[in-house]
């Protein structure tokens, strides 16, 4: 009798942790106080010059000058000096502006967008928006990725930040103060260190220039694989 | 014939100043029942106290009022005094919140309520409740303001605050100072 009083005290206990579990708690501080309209579910909150609104949820902290919530779509907008941290990995990410969606865990940024990636890399673009469900993130507006010394740029960008993947849609260009990659798509491959070249890609090192199929250059170790039809050539210096 | 007539006179003259007398006595008794309990310090002229009463006061809206229970009320001539205030607002003879406070002055003039000292006003439903050191319900503002370690508590909602300012139906407010909220997000997958 007292086994089963002990089973079901503990299934209770179980259960209210879990319960407590599903449970997250948004948490908001703001300096300038704020608005609330509770007709509406809609709240306004705002910093001070010197201390932005800072809300904390799950492992993420938004900060910005000015911060709207609405509870009804679960949406948070800051805009003025938005800046979202995500604790682990770290990384940062600045804007003008960023909505985020909270139920479907996805946000977007726009202008004047810069994501520090991790101590070597850094993304910037005007328009971004992250799918952190599905791992996807879209980068327009004159995306460029700035790895050490090599600066990718294209027209558009996908990146699967998990993975440490950043698709480059061309023309699409990477350079450093030897080196010059174009081809019509680039895969930037940050764990591997490595940048796949497709889509008729060129690479130009000093005076050589080689053409492929495909170009897989090894940043860590700066060697060159080429695969399919390769053509080299050497530039010649005009006076 | 002589004596009994000044034994009649003295006996008229003694009747009728028993009878002053008397007629005296009673109309200062008459006059004393009649006053209300004054302070002792009675520097404050015209104050009236009563203990342990109801009162009812207009409130901004046609069919609004409060019925207010206070274990000490002070009536001056402009402000009535109240010391721990319990009771309800009521709109439409149906109670609306419930409000109370450690002290509190009501202005009658304009019919601001100023409460001071642990005060909480909440909804009759529940659905809010604020808490503070002051608040004032201005009928002419159509706010109530609370100061000073400021709650609001709603539904998975809670809010601090150093000022709250709302209309009188609590569903449109601003905060001002530093404002610290916290929101119960339930999972809803």
């Amino acid at each position: 009798m007292i086994k089963k009083l002990w089973l079901i005290f503990l299934i209770l206990i179980l259960s209210g942790f879990s319960a407590g579990l599903t449970k997250d708690q948004l948490e908001l501080v703001a300096p300038g106080g704020g608005e609330l309209d509770l007709g509406r579910n809609v709240m306004v909150y705002h910093g001070t010059a010197t201390k932005p609104v800072e809300v904390r949820w799950q492992s993420l902290i938004l900060n910005s000058k000015y911060l709207e919530y609405n509870r009804n779509n679960e949406t948070l907008f800051a805009k003025s000096q938005a800046q979202i941290t995500q604790k682990l990995p770290f990384r940062t990410l600045k804007a003008n502006e960023i909505s985020v969606k909270l139920k479907q865990e996805s946000l977007a940024a726009n202008g004047g967008v810069s994501l520090k990636y991790d101590d070597t890399t850094t993304v910037t673009c005007n328009m971004l928006k992250w799918d952190q469900k599905n791992d996807l993130m879209e980068l327009s507006g004159q995306p460029i990725v700035i790895y050490k010394e090599w600066t990718i740029k294209g027209v558009r960008m996908e990146g699967h930040p998990q993975k440490g993947l950043f698709i480059v849609y061309g023309p699409a260009e990477a350079a450093n103060k030897t080196s010059l990659a174009r081809g019509g798509k680039m895969t930037f491959d940050r764990d591997a260190d490595k940048l796949v070249i497709q889509e008729n890609p060129d690479l130009v090192r000093g005076k050589n220039e080689m053409s492929a199929n495909e170009i897989v250059y090894d940043l860590k170790t700066n060697q060159v694989l080429a695969s399919g039809t390769v053509k080299t050539r050497i530039v010649e210096e005009t006076e | 014939m002589l004596k009994k007539r000044f034994w009649l006179v003295f006996l008229i003259i003694l009747v009728s100043a028993i009878t002053v007398l008397v007629f005296w006595q009673t109309l200062q008794q008459g006059i004393s029942t009649g006053k209300l309990k004054t302070t002792a310090d009675d520097s404050q002229a015209g104050l009236d106290e009563f203990s342990g009463m109801k009162i009812k006061i207009p409130g901004a809206e046609k069919d609004g009022y409060w019925e207010l229970t206070v274990s000490k009320f002070a009536d001056l001539s402009d402000v009535g005094r109240l010391n721990k205030v319990e009771g309800s607002y009521y709109r439409g003879r149906k109670p609306v919140y419930l409000i109370s406070g450690e002290t509190g002055v009501i202005y009658w003039n304009s019919r601001v309520l100023e409460l001071q000292g642990n005060v909480l006003i909440k909804t009759y439903d529940g659905s809010k409740k604020i808490t503070a050191d002051e608040l004032v319900w201005d009928p002419n503002q159509k706010t109530i303001t609370a100061r000073h370690n400021v709650t609001l508590e709603t539904s998975n909602l809670t809010v601090n605050a150093e000022t709250f300012s709302s209309n009188l139906y609590l569903n449109r407010a601003s905060f001002t100072g530093m404002t610290k909220a916290v929101y119960e997000r339930v999972d809803h997958d």
